[in-house]
């Protein structure tokens, strides 16, 4: 078995033993009904007390053949409203760039709750979008606008 | 006595004195900072001797934590002797301590003190080898020592102190031998002894303190050494011989202590290291936790299904994670066994104890403690269907029976859980909405997961409880919490098997037989503002968005017009947050079901007439029902009927808006926002107008002519309406004239058209496009500039070939040259331009090459661009510079007039210039931006771009290049010849001007 496929079957059982709160991640099934473990779908909950809550945001993840040598790329829906998700949906955050802060140690967890802090603190020197880059450094009315608007988009469903 | 520098030891420990009782945090650092220095000065020891000698508890203290600072800072330094006298010192302000105050005032400095050992046990073990020895040896010829009972105190605390503090240390591979070899030899023997020895209780509990910090010793160092403690047998029997309830009765509320640690003890072993536990303790552990007669009956009756049990709750949990925590360790053999008589009194138990009464999450969570045991149970037997096969090959009817009796235990499971996810009464539900929910949805992923061994059979059970109990709700109301948690199951199952195969749902006969069976009808009675029936109506509604594959098939499309008429109330009259989840609900089942809509538009229609009004109704719910209708509409494919429609739809849009403008001159933010919400919808329309697959597979031939020259001629006027609107919004209503966000919304509609292969209500000519950019561009300020500038990228991308050049030096002339200096003041307006630049140069260079204001405006502005500091601005003006220098499109033309250009107008020795300039200057995380404009110009020019790079590094009049120099780094670049080292060399380059050293590097 490659070393990608233990690994994410290992992440796969710490996860169903302990995950965080409001999250879920699962691996999506192949077209012959066996799960593809390269493929996970994945809630992120808005905290609570930020502009997020009351929403939980799908992102898919794609872990490559490298993997846990290469970090998993991490996407939301295109045209996800945040100043550090490219318009095509792929998170730019530090831990998910070989070159920066990813480490083969970093866990399924520790990325989705990396994802979830981004969400309320965006990183003001890696812009990946335009629109909301713009109006989170020069309009936070506007900004806080369009993210309560976008987690009406995802709210919870009860 | 003078400590140093003048520094009596009065004001040292006035100092310490004041340093635990200031609340000034300037002096409280400025004193650690003073007594800092003297704890890591040459009288470090002498000090922290001092102060123990005092009678004062906080130089005491201080004095124990000095030794800790002094052994660490002079530790290399220490002879034998040194070590030997230390030790000698420490343990007699031990004694010393235990003599006048006794222990338990004290035990916070002692257990400094032992730190204090520790730590030099751990730098010196080959003196000080047997700490534990020593300590005993010197209590025993102490004076000063007290009772037997303190003896055995401390030697049990020094003992735990001793493992924790070496386990927090790295790199302690030889310590390990020196401890099995010595130390552990004497907790051995302690533990042992005390089996014999009357001893209260806290020394009890102190011993089982004591063998937790060995457990985990235990796994560090077998992790980190060749030592290996398998199973310490005097140990595991001092603690089945504490896994007793002799001194509880029913009705006792004798404290469970003891029996508490040693539980908590046995799940450390099996979670941390089972390893300690050989295969006969492992046996008995089992007989005490799961067969009749031993431990585990006697407490689950005396405890756990007693009138205790709230009062245990700890006690109680703590024995259900040891049960969870040992069988997880072995589930495969627990799950090949469920045939033989052994394991059934085994899951009986596990089931009564999953089965405990009340309501989870409020009066018990035992059995979301079993949840995830359950969960892996059952995926055992998923995950290692191939083993089980192979085990009963030759036996295929025992494997019949092992099938059966699985099913038989996971339909139980499935029945407690089923039970349990009750919704509790309104008020008691509240305070634990969030962990009750999440509760629930882990019982879904175990349904899931049954579902992958049950089946269908499993889905039949759910849905025909579903269907009796929607009988008798007519008759009892509360029958509404029985079917909820039967929906909420239903619909998770078939949402997850529908999200991986959509197209190939199991579930249409059962679901049918929920809408036949009048689920409707009878769900329709019920108030959708009864706060009861909240969760009811969230679980219906999710129920009805993950069945739409059976609602848009023959047999499900005669339910749709119940289902609307059920829904639009919920929209007109439920809570906001009801309201959002049923028009997502509604949006999906539209998007899906659209054909079999057509007849329900007119119940659809009045609801969009309401919402159109009613400023109140919140934005998303009015785009979505927007959206919802068009999606409809389009399946009517009579483009007649449809512009009818579109323009009724689009007009009252418009006639609501200008009602509103009209009557607000000035803006505010909730006319804004209902204005917004309005345009939206428009855009909405304009997006589900798309056609929303393969053109061919949507209209026939002969439709697709006839759409497209009923589109062509329009006679329904429906562009001329959209083309208003987008007028009023975007440049006649004054308040909204440099409005961002609805210029964006505006040259959105445009741009859902445009790719269109013919005809439709939202295709305009590229004219028209333009001259409305042209009015939009004289009214707009630089905030506009992005969305005007994406529309024309839009346009070219998908019509350069079609596109005059006339034309399009128009639409530049006013949207860039005549706004020129504007531009230059918003990095985001400059993006946008150079990035609509790039993109004309990828597709279709001729298209502005040849435009006067390309040299005499674009290229400039372009240059500059390079020097900017924002990445958003640098990455689009990388792309520029190569799209012109490669000119993939370009004609032979084309590159005649770049080369010329480059060559010999001096403009390739400019880029270059600019380019080394501000690629030496700019930041290290945008130097990714540059190279590709190097490695082009390095392809495209080998010959002219030596000269050009020689010139632009010597233009630099950098301090640490000269002539010789220079020439060595332009050779280096040349000899990549483009190729990626090119990226490494000017990397390096970019570091040694600036001085700097690389990451990651061990060259500094």
């Amino acid at each position: 078995m490659s070393l990608c496929r233990t690994r994410l079957q290992e992440e796969r059982k710490q996860w169903r033993k302990d995950h965080p709160f409001g999250f879920y991640a699962k691996p999506v099934k192949a077209a012959d009904g066996s799960l593809d473990l390269t493929q996970w779908t994945a809630g992120i909950p808005g905290r609570s007390n930020t502009l997020w809550q009351g929403a939980t945001y799908p992102v898919t993840i794609y872990f490559p053949e490298e993997y846990p040598s290469k970090p998993p790329r991490v996407k939301f829906p295109a045209g996800f409203y945040h100043p550090n998700i490219y318009p095509s949906g792929t998170v730019c955050l530090s831990i998910l760039n070989e070159s920066q802060d990813w480490r083969p140690a970093i866990t399924l967890k520790q990325i989705v709750i990396g994802i979830q802090e981004l969400l309320d603190s965006p990183n003001p020197n890696s812009p990946a979008q335009e629109p909301a880059w713009k109006a989170y450094s020069k309009d936070k009315a506007a900004y806080e606008k369009k993210v309560r608007e976008q987690a009406k988009k995802y709210a919870n469903a009860m | 006595m003078e400590m140093s520098e003048g520094r009596s030891l009065a004001s040292v420990i006035n100092h310490v004195e004041r340093l635990y009782s200031s609340r000034n945090p300037t002096e409280v650092n400025s004193l650690q900072i003073e007594l800092q220095s003297l704890q890591k000065s040459e009288y470090g020891l002498e000090l922290a001797n001092v102060l123990m000698g005092q009678s004062s508890a906080n130089c005491r203290f201080f004095g124990a934590l000095t030794y800790g600072v002094a052994i660490n800072i002079r530790r290399d330094n220490f002879s034998s002797g040194d070590v030997i006298s230390l030790v000698n010192n420490i343990e007699g302000h031990i004694f010393r301590l235990i003599s006048s105050e006794g222990l338990e005032g004290n035990m916070v400095v002692i257990r400094k003190l032992f730190s204090d050992l520790s730590l030099l046990f751990i730098f010196h073990s080959n003196t000080y080898p047997d700490p534990l020895k020593i300590f005993y040896d010197n209590l025993g010829v102490s004076d000063d020592a007290g009772s037997k009972e303190a003896w055995i105190t401390l030697i049990l605390i020094f003992a735990s102190i001793l493992v924790e503090d070496v386990s927090k240390q790295e790199n302690t591979t030889t310590i390990h031998k020196v401890i099995y070899d010595n130390v552990f030899l004497k907790v051995n023997n302690i533990v042992t002894g005390l089996v014999d020895l009357n001893v209260p209780p806290k020394i009890h509990l102190l011993t089982l303190d004591c063998i937790n910090s060995w457990v985990y010793y235990i796994s560090v160092a077998e992790a980190n050494s060749e030592v290996r403690y398998d199973c310490p047998k005097n140990i595991v029997n001092y603690l089945f011989d504490s896994l007793t309830l002799s001194g509880i009765s029913d009705s006792s509320n004798e404290s469970l202590e003891l029996v508490n640690k040693t539980l908590l003890v046995f799940t450390e072993i099996s979670d941390m290291n089972p390893r300690m536990l050989d295969r006969e303790s492992k046996l008995r552990l089992h007989s005490s936790l799961l067969e009749p007669g031993h431990f585990g009956e006697e407490f689950m009756s005396k405890v756990v299904f007693s009138d205790l049990r709230l009062e245990y709750d700890d006690e109680v949990g703590n024995f259900v994670n040891l049960i969870i925590v040992f069988l997880q360790n072995d589930l495969l053999n627990l799950t090949k066994q469920i045939l033989e008589q052994s394991s059934t009194y085994k899951i009986k138990v596990l089931l009564s104890l999953t089965n405990i009464s009340g309501i989870p999450m409020i009066d018990e969570t035992l059995s979301d403690q079993f949840l995830t045991f359950w969960e892996d149970f059952i995926n055992t037997f998923i995950d290692d269907e191939e083993s089980f096969r192979i085990v009963f090959e030759s036996e295929p009817n025992k494997f019949s029976k092992f099938v059966n009796r699985r099913n038989e235990v996971v339909s139980e499971i499935c029945g407690i859980y089923w039970n349990k996810i009750h919704l509790p009464p309104f008020d008691e539900l509240e305070p634990v909405k969030v962990e009750f929910l999440q509760y629930r949805s882990g019982v879904a992923d175990l349904f899931i997961a049954a579902y992958s061994l049950i089946s269908l059979p499993l889905y039949e059970r759910l849905t025909s409880k579903l269907i009796y109990d929607t009988y008798t709700l007519e008759e009892n109301k509360n029958m509404s919490l029985d079917i909820e948690s039967t929906l909420y199951l239903i619909y998770k199952i078939t949402e997850d098997y529908t999200f991986y195969d959509p197209d190939n749902s199991p579930f249409g006969l059962y679901v049918g037989k929920i809408f036949e069976s009048g689920i409707l009808n009878s769900f329709g009675n019920l108030s959708t503002s009864d706060n009861t029936l909240k969760y009811f109506y969230f679980t219906f509604n999710n129920f009805l968005a993950s069945v739409t594959f059976y609602l848009k098939g023959e047999h499900g499309k005669e339910f749709l017009g119940s289902i609307l008429r059920l829904l639009i109330p919920m929209i007109l009259g439920g809570s906001t947050s009801l309201a959002l989840n049923v028009s997502k609900t509604m949006l999906k089942i539209c998007q899906e079901c659209s054909q079999n809509l057509i007849p329900f538009t007119a119940d659809i229609e009045a609801l969009l007439v309401e919402t159109l009004k009613n400023p109140g109704v919140d934005a998303l719910i009015r785009q979505r029902l927007f959206s919802s209708y068009t999606s409809i509409i389009q399946y009517l494919k009579n483009p007649v009927e449809i512009g009818k429609i579109l323009f009724h739809m689009i007009n009252e849009i418009y006639n609501s808006a200008a009602k509103v403008m009209s009557a607000n001159t000035s803006n505010n933010e909730e006319l804004e926002d209902y204005l917004i919400s309005l345009i939206s919808c428009v855009c909405q329309i304009a997006r589900a107008c798309e056609i929303p697959e393969e053109i061919d597979e949507f209209y026939t031939p002969e439709e697709q002519e006839v759409v497209d020259s009923y589109w062509k001629e329009d006679p329904s006027n429906v562009k001329d309406i959209i083309l208003r609107i987008i007028r009023l919004f975007s440049i006649d209503f004054p308040p909204f004239v440099h409005n961002a966000t609805s210029t964006e919304k505006c040259c959105n509609i445009l741009k859902s058209g445009v790719r269109e292969d013919i005809n439709g209500p939202f295709k305009f000519p590229i004219e028209i496009i333009f001259d409305y950019l042209v009015s939009k561009v004289e009214v707009s300020d630089t905030g506009s500039i992005p969305p005007i500038y994406s529309l024309v990228e839009t346009v070219i991308v998908t019509n350069y070939n079609k596109i005059e050049r006339e034309v399009l030096q128009n639409l530049i002339d006013k949207v860039f040259t005549q706004n020129l200096e504007a531009l230059k003041s918003d990095p985001y307006a400059i993006k946008s331009a150079v990035e609509l630049f790039a993109v004309i140069l990828e597709r279709k260079p001729s298209l502005i090459l040849g435009l006067p204001v390309f040299q005499s405006s674009i290229l400039k502005f372009s240059l500059e661009g390079l020097s900017a500091n924002e990445n958003f601005i640098i990455k689009p003006v990388s792309r520029f510079w190569v799209a012109i220098i490669s000119l993939k499109k370009g004609s032979e033309y084309d590159h005649t007039l770049i080369r010329d250009l480059f060559t010999t107008r001096g403009g390739g020795q400019q880029l270059c210039s600019n380019l080394v300039k501000s690629f030496i200057l700019s930041a290290r995380s945008n130097l990714d931006y540059y190279y590709p404009i190097f490695r082009n110009l390095l392809g495209k020019y080998p010959l002219e771009s030596k000269t050009w790079f020689l010139q632009a590094f010597h233009d630099l009049h950098h301090e640490k290049l000269n002539e010789h120099l220079t020439s060595i780094i332009v050779n280096k670049i040349m000899i990549t010849r483009g190729q990626r080292s090119a990226h490494d060399i000017l990397k390096k380059i970019w570091l040694q001007l600036n001085g700097l050293i690389e990451f990651n590097s061990k060259n500094f």
